[in-house]
């Protein structure tokens, strides 16, 4: 009883265990007192052979019965053949003893085995003969052992009739000595009847039907039911109220003190009374227990709703299998049968590789195993086949369920059809690679490209380089204008080449990491010193931040932005930059502000695309490249730049540096 | 006989491109007179300084589109808003590298514009255009 059921309260219940502790007892019993009786005929003690000094004495016979029951009474686990027949002889002999016995009362004697052992000299009639009533027990005690250990139903039944049998003769033997009911005024039946031989054999018998699954008493009495507390609770009643008020009668009677008449009246007046408050009492505390019951069926009526409207919902929107622990489906919804298009009776008595779709490793599985195996929940998507071929991916998750021992019994699967965003997915994967191709394609044709032009473009500049040097003489004024304007066509081309290099290795080659700003303007400002000397440039550093970046594309940035600073100043005043960072709420917003020639509203995105010029380049010296590197520069940082400009009063350029999603990248 | 024009004006920002169109249109001996500049701005105060007499005015221009600072639309918006008397009868023909079909729709769709030509200047070339527009 490790658990308490609602309905198990604290009642007498009859476990396994208990009985083989009776069992023990009474088996002890058996042999005590057969080898007590035997004992006391061999030494003529009395006081052993009958308990009360007038008594009938059990006989030496019957002390032999018992003896020879005992034997058969103790358990065995295994059932040996030797044994077998052995116990089936036993079982003959005690017939045999009763059959003669009886044959005996009936003068059918052949011989007598009344004292073949001992001399009975206490028994006036018929000594050392053991009462019909014993003898009878010893033949149906012969038939109840048979019945016992036969395989044939109507022999078992009939096994356990005899055991009944010898309960009810027992019981009326033991009552009627009870009773006080003098040796003479009992039926010629019990006459000699020892009070230890009616009390074995009830016991034995008793045993028998409660051991016997087959007996009515076995199931009322082993079971935790209403029935069986009901029949526990009145059974003192029915076995003591007529025993005594019997023996209060008798002994009323016997003393004069009542008539035979009014001692009846009695018995059936206090008998309905008391049965009636006795009942009442029993059945206002089963009441109580079918009222707890009752309600408690409401509430499972409502968990179960509970449970059944969930368990719709989760159909609704899942693809739900159970499996036994070996993975055997015992169960799948409407769902499972849709997606995986077999019938349920298809699946059902498989394992998963039905739906297998071969995609998976071993390993993969193998570890789903593990998981689950260890009690936990697995989950993750599974790419599986139905019964057409088709693919299905399935976002799975898979809850072990143990016993009340911890051991696993059943597997459940939940599943959800991910197909659809699978293929996405996998469409997008694919795009994506095909553009990672594609970039790298159209990198390395840039790279080749102005790679190779370089090298007919050197040609040219060597070469004119020749003419216009140690031909000189041979030219006139338009041909060396036109070598002049060819030199420096080439030289410009060779720079564009060189930028659009430049541009083209911005995202290459580069690590993230930890860029102090300060330095980098210091650094900057040695480069660009022969300009800034030269200018009279003055450029005014705040604190600026370390952060994380690749330190030689932001180097260009901040060079691009200083020398363009420089680059369009205004004639007649000397530069100023300011340069300057805030934290904001994704980054660092840093600008670089200047007092030069400015930028009109109109052009403020045409600067940052690449080729595009504003000035005559006699004037201002530039590729066209410089704000499109600083824009690619910016944008690989995950953050924007943009101007804020007046003609002729000066420009700000703004950009931000995240600190996050640039680093996300890497 | 072939017809012969006073002055021609160059506008195009890039100085070869000025220096080569200058000696082509000399050697075709179209014009008595090659004016090059190189932004629309020069332009305007090329046109506006003519009166003085110093300078003749151009009978035909050459236009370039891609321009720094004032691009050759820019500078026909400018153009525009000049006096009758200093336009005259000047005929104005773009001369760029742009093959953007779309310039050459929205050069024709201007009423004033006279022409839309490919770089280079050839003799062939001017004396067509001479030929047709003057």
């Amino acid at each position: 009883m490790q658990n308490k059921s609602p309905y198990s309260n604290s009642g007498v219940v009859f476990t396994k265990f208990d009985l083989l502790k009776i069992e023990i007892v009474i088996i002890s019993f058996c042999f005590l007192i057969a080898i007590a009786v035997i004992v006391g005929w061999y030494f003529d003690i009395h006081e052993l052979l009958s308990l009360t000094p007038k008594g009938a004495t059990m006989k030496f016979n019957t002390a032999l019965i018992f003896l020879l029951s005992g034997i058969l009474l103790i358990p065995r686990k295994k059932k040996r053949k030797g044994f077998l027949i052995l116990s089936r002889l036993t079982a003959f002999i005690l017939i045999l003893i009763g059959i003669i016995t009886l044959s005996e009362y009936l003068g059918w004697i052949f011989f007598s085995i009344d004292n073949i052992f001992v001399e009975d000299l206490f028994s006036k009639s018929n000594p050392g003969r053991m009462s019909p009533a014993t003898a009878i027990c010893s033949i149906l005690l012969g038939f109840g052992f048979l019945g016992n250990q036969s395989s044939n139903g109507i022999l078992r039944k009939m096994g356990l009739f005899s055991f009944k049998l010898i309960a009810l003769l027992s019981l009326l033997s033991i009552i009627s000595f009870i009773l006080l009911i003098p040796l003479a005024n009992k039926t010629s039946l019990f006459q000699t009847m020892a009070i230890h031989t009616s009390a074995l054999f009830l016991l034995i018998s008793s045993l028998q039907i409660l051991k016997n699954p087959n007996s009515a008493i076995h199931q009322v009495l082993i079971k935790d039911f209403a029935g069986s507390k009901l029949t526990l609770k009145i059974l003192p009643l029915i076995v003591l109220f007529p025993i005594i008020s019997s023996y209060l009668i008798i002994v009323g009677i016997h003393q004069n003190i009542i008539t035979i008449e009014f001692g009846l009246v009695a018995n059936a007046a206090v008998f309905i009374p008391l049965s009636i408050i006795y009942l009442t009492y029993i059945a206002m505390g089963l009441n109580k227990t079918d009222e707890e019951r009752q309600q408690l069926e409401i509430k499972l009526r409502e968990g179960n709703r509970y449970l059944k409207r969930f368990k719709q919902g989760v159909d609704q929107v899942a693809i739900v299998a159970l499996t036994d622990k070996r993975g055997v489906i015992t169960y799948v919804n409407d769902t499972f049968c849709k997606i995986s298009q077999y019938e349920k009776e298809e699946l059902i008595g498989k394992t998963h590789s039905i739906v297998n779709a071969g995609y998976h490793d071993k390993k993969f599985f193998a570890n789903l195993w593990k998981t689950i195996s260890s009690g936990e929940i697995w989950v993750d998507e599974i790419k599986n086949k139905a019964k057409d071929g088709s693919f299905y991916w399935v976002l799975t998750a898979i809850v072990p369920f143990k016993n009340e021992e911890g051991d696993i019994t059943e597997f459940m699967a939940l599943r959800q059809d991910v197909t659809e965003r699978k293929k996405t997915e996998e469409l997008r994967l694919a795009h994506l690679l095909k553009l990672e191709y594609k970039n790298k394609e159209l990198e390395q044709f840039a790279y080749v490209a102005s790679h190779d032009l370089q090298e007919p473009l050197r040609t040219i500049i060597n070469f004119t380089d020749l003419l216009s040097k140690k031909k000189k003489d041979h030219f006139d004024e338009v041909s060396l204008k036109s070598l002049q304007f060819i030199q420096e066509a080439t030289v410009r081309m060779s720079q564009l080449i060189n930028s659009l290099l430049d541009y083209n290795r911005i995202d290459n080659d580069n690590n993230l990491t930890l860029v102090d700003c300060n330095e980098l303007i210091h650094e900057i400002e040695i480069e660009l010193s022969k300009e800034i000397i030269d200018t009279e440039t003055t450029i005014i550093v705040q604190k600026l931040p370390t952060i994380t970046g690749y330190e030689p594309p932001l180097k260009m940035l901040f060079q691009n932005l200083i020398s363009n600073a420089i680059k369009f100043r205004k004639e007649g005043i000397k530069p100023l930059i300011r340069i300057s960072a805030i934290q904001n709420d994704i980054g660092w917003l840093f600008s670089i502000k200047d007092n030069g020639i400015g930028i009109s509203t109109k052009h403020y995105e045409k600067i940052f695309v690449i080729f595009q010029q504003l000035h005559n380049k006699n004037k201002y010296e530039g590729s066209g490249i410089g704000l499109s590197h600083c824009r690619k520069i910016v944008d690989l940082h995950g953050g924007k730049i943009w101007v804020d400009s007046k003609l002729n009063e000066g420009s700000i350029f703004n950009f931000t540096i995240s600190t996050q999603s640039h680093e996300k990248k890497s | 006989m072939r017809k012969k024009v006073n002055c021609i004006l160059l506008i195009d920002d890039d100085e070869p491109t000025n220096f080569l169109h200058k000696i082509i249109i000399e050697d075709s001996g179209v014009a008595d007179k090659v004016v090059a500049v190189q932004s629309g701005y020069e332009a305007l105060e090329y046109l506006e300084l003519k009166e003085n007499g110093k300078y003749p005015q151009p009978d035909l221009i050459f236009l370039d589109i891609n321009m720094p600072a004032m691009n050759g639309w820019e500078f026909l918006e400018e153009y525009n808003k000049l006096d009758e008397g200093i336009k005259g009868k000047i005929v104005v023909v773009m001369l760029t590298t742009s093959i953007n079909p779309d310039d050459k729709k929205k050069a024709l769709n201007k009423g004033y514009i006279n022409g839309f030509l490919s770089k280079p200047l050839s003799k062939d070339m001017l004396e067509k255009l001479i030929e047709k527009e003057l």
